[in-house]
């Protein structure tokens, strides 16, 4: 069973540059769908947003499934303000 | 200034404006006050998380949920939310400080207020939002940031979030800028929004909320069209945000540039000095420049000194919660009144102002104002007043705390002096409320962990004095204590008297000379214990004489032979005795202590228009000695 890829706390803007580069090699080695643990995460931002939109858009070119394993209330509802639910691919997000 | 900088910077003014709102809320409950606590919480939670403050982004986390639930009228404002509110301001405050020293540490108490602060909050805390009422207006918002806005340290979801609150928000992002992962800029934004508001609130409110991102986004406002609308009206045209009027200037560069003009003005006196030697009739146009550069120096200076300018509000904003915290602590009931705090003045005497400040409105409280009962059998209001005020005074800003207390009883304070030696039974001396400011002075009946253990007031005046300044006390019994605080406007230039000692010249700070004058000898005298005095108009005023002060050689130590420079140490006088007296001219202070060591009675050293240098006297290190004996 794949792990997943768990988020910290923070994601944001201090945060983003290592957890690219940490994702950008997870999703070179990925296959399949790729699980991501984000129940922990209490603060982001909107450059925390894009970084998860980025993964999540590159993923697809790849042929990679975002599988979100667990979502903290706060991401839910960052990204629902951020109309982001639907292209993060959110469990109950609009399409 | 880096991200940092400007987080801590921004910070501090969110932190200012939590406690000054949430000191508002102890007394009365508004929605506007309740969103603006919200909003710095979260703007400082933001940026917190931003430069990597994870624990303090936690913390304020926390700290927010239940501001939201406050805001959400899920949670009641009462005393122990206040208080718990409080406290974690003043945990906040200590994160802050550890993020500036960058010693990475967190507060002991901050765990157990996160605790407490999740322990405010019930599970119905969640409830969502409720929509906009129906019959509301629909807007299209169009609303597209820089993809520089990061790094101008605004998160565009704040704004969506504040338009969230106006409302009910229909949103979707164009992602289709969002680069590949691997080419992702973390400062660089990508997003775009294109939104529809369903809410009552007037288009002005509207417009406030984009507005707010200060020329860093493009955005459109438009009212949806209603079936009552005739076609085509009502459009409001596209709109770009006005540019910033004001930015952020690290303050060390605007010291860079006043120290710049501090040199300018060393050699603009080294210019006039070489042409007050010219032989007569010689260099006439270059004469007749010195005036007009002496002008343009003298503007340059005050604009680089109006750029280190800001009201002296951030030291008032702490005053409200320390008077809170006071009475509470001694059951007082006591208002708080502030005036004048957009009175601006130099940005290190603000820094340097807060502690003297705080200490004593402190002391208002703890030793001005009775008890209630004891108000109120006085024919009193059960809850006692403190006034603070600010304004500016022949070029000084004059800072006073006048509280409606029992106002100083000068028996008491003869009966204390007496017991602590400083005077002796039947000293045929005045005793007068400035023996409050001599070292281990306290009448206080009891000691209060607030105030009162003998130390304080005396290390105020000396702050106060450190800083060029003065401080007074006048108080009538029954009626309640002033403290008046003056301040020079900025510590770096200063108007000078030049004095000549021995060999040595000496500069006295202009603003501290009460008037120049030749004393005529039948007017000096001496005096046990005090040495001699000069008797101006009925007033004995003790001379100090520099020359001895400071051991100069060859200076004059004839009294009667020397003028006197009297200067105003706070309400006292005292008179400095020197061998000449030269011209007036602009001094630029520096920093003796930084670059040799603290001597007293000295402020600092400048650079003469020959070139030599000069010691710059303290008046108030000065005139301390000379009335330590004198005019109790």
């Amino acid at each position: 069973m794949t792990e997943p890829v768990v988020l910290p706390f923070a994601v944001g803007v201090a945060q983003v540059d290592e957890l690219r580069d940490g994702l950008v090699a997870r999703l070179a080695k990925q296959t399949g769908d790729l699980p991501i643990d984000a129940g922990d995460v209490e603060v982001l931002d909107t450059a925390g947003l894009q970084l998860l939109c980025a993964l999540t858009l590159t993923a697809a070119k790849q042929d990679v499934a975002i599988r979100w394993v667990r979502v903290s209330d706060a991401l839910d509802r960052a990204a629902a303000l951020a109309g982001l639910r639907g292209p993060l691919c959110l469990p109950g997000g609009d399409p | 200034m880096n991200v940092v900088d400007t987080f801590l910077d921004e910070a501090a003014e969110h932190l200012e404006t939590l406690e000054s709102g949430l000191m508002a809320l102890t007394t009365r409950v508004d929605a506007a006050t309740v969103g603006e606590v919200f909003r710095a919480a979260h703007s400082l939670k933001g940026g917190a998380a931003s430069c990597g403050f994870d624990a303090l982004a936690k913390f304020t986390h926390r700290l927010e949920n239940v501001l939201d639930a406050i805001r959400k009228d899920h949670l009641a404002i009462t005393p122990p939310v206040t208080d718990v509110l409080l406290r974690s301001v003043d945990v906040l405050r200590q994160f802050l400080q550890a993020c500036t020293t960058g010693d990475g540490s967190v507060p002991q108490l901050a765990s157990a207020l996160e605790n407490e602060l999740a322990a405010t909050l019930t599970p119905s805390d969640a409830a969502p939002r409720p929509a906009a009422r129906s019959g509301a207006q629909a807007w299209t918002i169009a609303f597209r940031p820089s993809p520089d806005m990061l790094l101008a340290c605004i998160d565009p979801s704040l704004i969506l979030h504040h338009l969230h609150e106006l409302g009910t928000l229909t949103i979707d992002c164009d992602t289709s800028a969002v680069p590949d992962l691997d080419q992702l800029e973390s400062f660089q934004l990508y997003l775009a929004w294109s939104m529809t508001l369903l809410t009552d609130a007037p288009e002005e409110q509207i417009r406030d909320v984009l507005e707010w991102c200060n020329g860093e986004a493009t955005w459109s406002l438009e009212p949806v069209p209603t079936q009552r609308d005739a076609p085509g009206s009502s459009g409001d045209p596209q709109q770009t945000a006005p540019r910033r009027q004001s930015i952020r200037v690290d303050p060390a560069k605007i010291d860079v540039l006043l120290n710049l003009v501090g040199e300018l003005v060393i050699t603009q006196s080294r210019l006039r000095d070489v042409t007050d030697r010219l032989p007569a009739g010689t260099g006439r146009e270059l004469v007749e420049c010195i005036p007009q550069l002496e002008s343009e120096v003298r503007s340059l200076q005050d604009a680089v000194l109006a750029m280190r300018m800001v009201p002296v509000k951030s030291a008032f904003e702490r005053l409200p919660r320390v008077v809170f915290d006071a009475a509470r602590a001694l059951d007082k009931a006591v208002d708080i009144q502030l005036a004048g705090e957009w009175t601006e003045v130099d940005r290190e005497v603000v820094q340097l102002l807060t502690d003297p400040l705080v200490h004593m409105v402190r002391n208002a409280v703890d030793h001005g104002l009775e008890m209630p009962d004891d108000r109120v059998r006085a024919g009193k209001p059960r809850t006692g007043t403190v006034w603070v005020t600010a304004a500016h005074q022949r070029g000084d800003i004059v800072v006073t705390i006048r509280d409606d207390g029992r106002g100083i009883d000068r028996a008491r304070l003869r009966a204390k002096a007496e017991k602590i030696g400083l005077v002796q039974p039947g000293d045929d001396i005045e005793i007068t409320e400035q023996i409050i400011f001599h070292p281990g002075f306290s009448t206080a009946s009891k000691i209060s962990d607030l105030s009162g253990r003998g130390v304080g007031l005396d290390v105020v005046q000396q702050n106060v004095q450190s800083l060029g300044g003065t401080l007074a006390v006048h108080s009538e019994v029954g009626i309640g204590t002033t403290f008046e605080v003056r301040l020079p406007m900025t510590l770096a230039i200063l108007d000078g008297q030049l004095t000549r000692v021995g060999d040595e010249v000496f500069v006295v700070p202009v603003r501290s000379i009460v008037e120049c004058l030749v004393p005529s000898p039948e007017a000096l005298h001496r005096m046990p214990g005090v040495g001699t005095v000069y008797q101006l108009r009925g007033t004995q005023i003790p001379i100090v004489s520099v020359c001895e002060a400071f051991g100069v050689p060859n200076g004059e130590t004839n009294l009667e032979r020397c003028p006197l420079i009297v200067i105003d140490d706070g309400g006292q006088l005292v008179a400095l005795a020197v061998d000449s007296l030269g011209r007036q001219q602009q001094v630029v202070l520096k920093s003796l202590e930084q670059n040799y060591r603290s001597v007293h009675g000295i402020a600092g050293a400048t650079v003469l228009g020959n070139g030599r240098i000069a010691m710059v006297v303290d008046p108030g290190e000065m005139g301390r000695g000379a009335q330590a004996g004198a005019a109790l």
